[in-house]
Parts: C-alpha cells; structure tokens; sequence
C-alpha cells in the first residue's frame, strides 16, 4: 500500500514537471568524436534540465541537426568525416538561429578566425570548468 | 634516486615526464599536431591522434634539450617569440600561430 502510494506520488511529480516543462525544455545536440567528453558535456546539461542529443563526426551531427533542431550545438574541431567548422557552417545555413559554441583544445588565431566566419557564437577551450559552460547558456538565456 | 627533469614555466611544478598540459596551472607543456592539432606530450615523437612525425625542426630541439614550450606561446606574439628563439629555433618560428586564451576568446565573441 505504502510503495503504492510511494510509486504514484513519483509519478505526480514527474507528471507535474513535465505538463510545466514540455515545450520549453531547451534541446542541445552534442558533437564529438570523443565518447568520454560527450558522457561529460551531457551530464553537466541534464543537471539544467536540458534535454541532449548526439553525434559522433560531422556528418552525423548535419543529420541530426535536421531531425532534432536544437537550441544549442556544442561542436568539437577536430572529427572525422568532416571539421566541426565545416558542419557548422552547413548548419547556419539551414537555420541561423541556434547557438553554435565551439567546444575544442584548439586556440590557434586562423582556427577561430575561420570557426567566427562559420557563425561560431561562443568559443570555449577544452579542458573547461564546469562554470563555463552554464556562463555561455546563461548569456544566450538557455538556462536561467 | 631519480629526479624530477621538467618544471613548469608557469607554476613550477615538477615532472618526470611532462603531460601536454600542466595538471596544476593548464599550460601547455607539449607539442602541438601541425596537421591535425591533437596536443601532445613532449616525450611523443609522433603524433598520438594521427601519427604524423613531429616536424623534424622540433625534433631537433628536443635532442638539443631545449624546451618545446616556444611552439605554442598564448600570451607572447610572434615577435616576442622570435626573440626568444635562436638561430637555429626560427625554422620552428615560422610555424608558430598566434593563439587565444579564453578570455581573449570570450571578448573576440563577445
């Protein structure tokens, strides 16, 4: 009886978030090669209520990027297949209003350069704080 | 007893074999990939992502004993490097890239 009412008041809260939150939940596809920094990124989104999906190269992320529509792309450089410049700038071209954040080890004036000409809206530095990723999606009100 | 050969420029921390990146303070320590950008570890003769050999300039700094660290200099540009090279280094000079810190990053992007 008590798990019973235990398991239906889970259920009312989950209910209660979800009729509140549907619609708004802000989506982020995730691009990297790297299995390891995806599992990493995604954890620190969820935290915010933030609904994730992935892709592992560029090519994959173009798919998904027209299946799922995102708010936010965070993209790696270097991948296989094709650069994450390269996907990005195919992105913007299909729908300029997403944030495209760079998210890479590379710092190289010519690479941003190139990632700005892409329509990169934010550029941030791997290893990165935790802190750094939530200033960003604060400052594109993504996440309060 | 072996000791400690490599101390960071930055926050002096010591190693044995240098990481790419300073655990400590996160500067780079190592080389960075020509071709494909993987940063690697100075003991690395090629490349850990794509296997390029490192260029043959640097390899040759390295043999000397002479750090690496003047590849990749965030804070100097290119002069400023080019002062610190010597004769021999300034092969290594014209391959170097002026590159950003976050900060600079973030007012570029801004």
């Amino acid at each position: 009886m008590m798990m019973r009412f235990r398991q239906s008041k889970r259920h009312s809260v989950i209910l209660e978030f979800l009729s509140n939150n549907i619609g708004t939940m802000k989506k982020v596809l995730i691009v990297d090669d790297s299995a390891y920094n995806r599992t990493l990124l995604a954890a620190l989104l969820r935290k915010k209520q933030l609904t994730v999906d992935f892709a592992e190269d560029g090519e994959d992320a173009i798919k998904k990027f027209s299946e799922y529509n995102p708010d936010v792309v965070f993209i790696d450089y270097v991948m296989p297949k094709k650069s994450g410049v390269e996907a990005l700038r195919e992105m913007k071209q299909r729908n300029p209003n997403f944030v495209g954040i760079m998210v890479t080890s590379i710092s190289a004036a010519e690479d941003v350069q190139k990632a700005k000409d892409a329509g990169a809206n934010g550029y941030i530095l791997k290893p990165y704080q935790p802190e750094k990723i939530f200033e960003v999606l604060k400052k594109f009100q993504i996440i309060e | 007893m072996i000791t400690p050969n490599y101390t960071c420029p930055s926050c002096n921390r010591k190693y044995y074999d240098p990481p790419f990146q300073c655990v400590d303070c996160g500067r780079e320590l190592g080389w960075t990939c020509l071709s494909c950008h993987h940063g690697n570890p100075l003991i690395y003769k090629f490349c850990g992502k794509c296997g390029t050999r490192i260029p043959t300039a640097i390899a040759a700094i390295i043999n000397e004993g002479k750090q690496i660290r003047f590849i990749n200099i965030p804070q100097l540009n290119e002069a400023e490097i080019s002062e610190l090279l010597e004769e021999g280094e300034r092969l290594v000079a014209k391959k170097i890239v002026r590159t950003f810190t976050q900060s600079e990053l973030d007012a570029l992007f801004e």
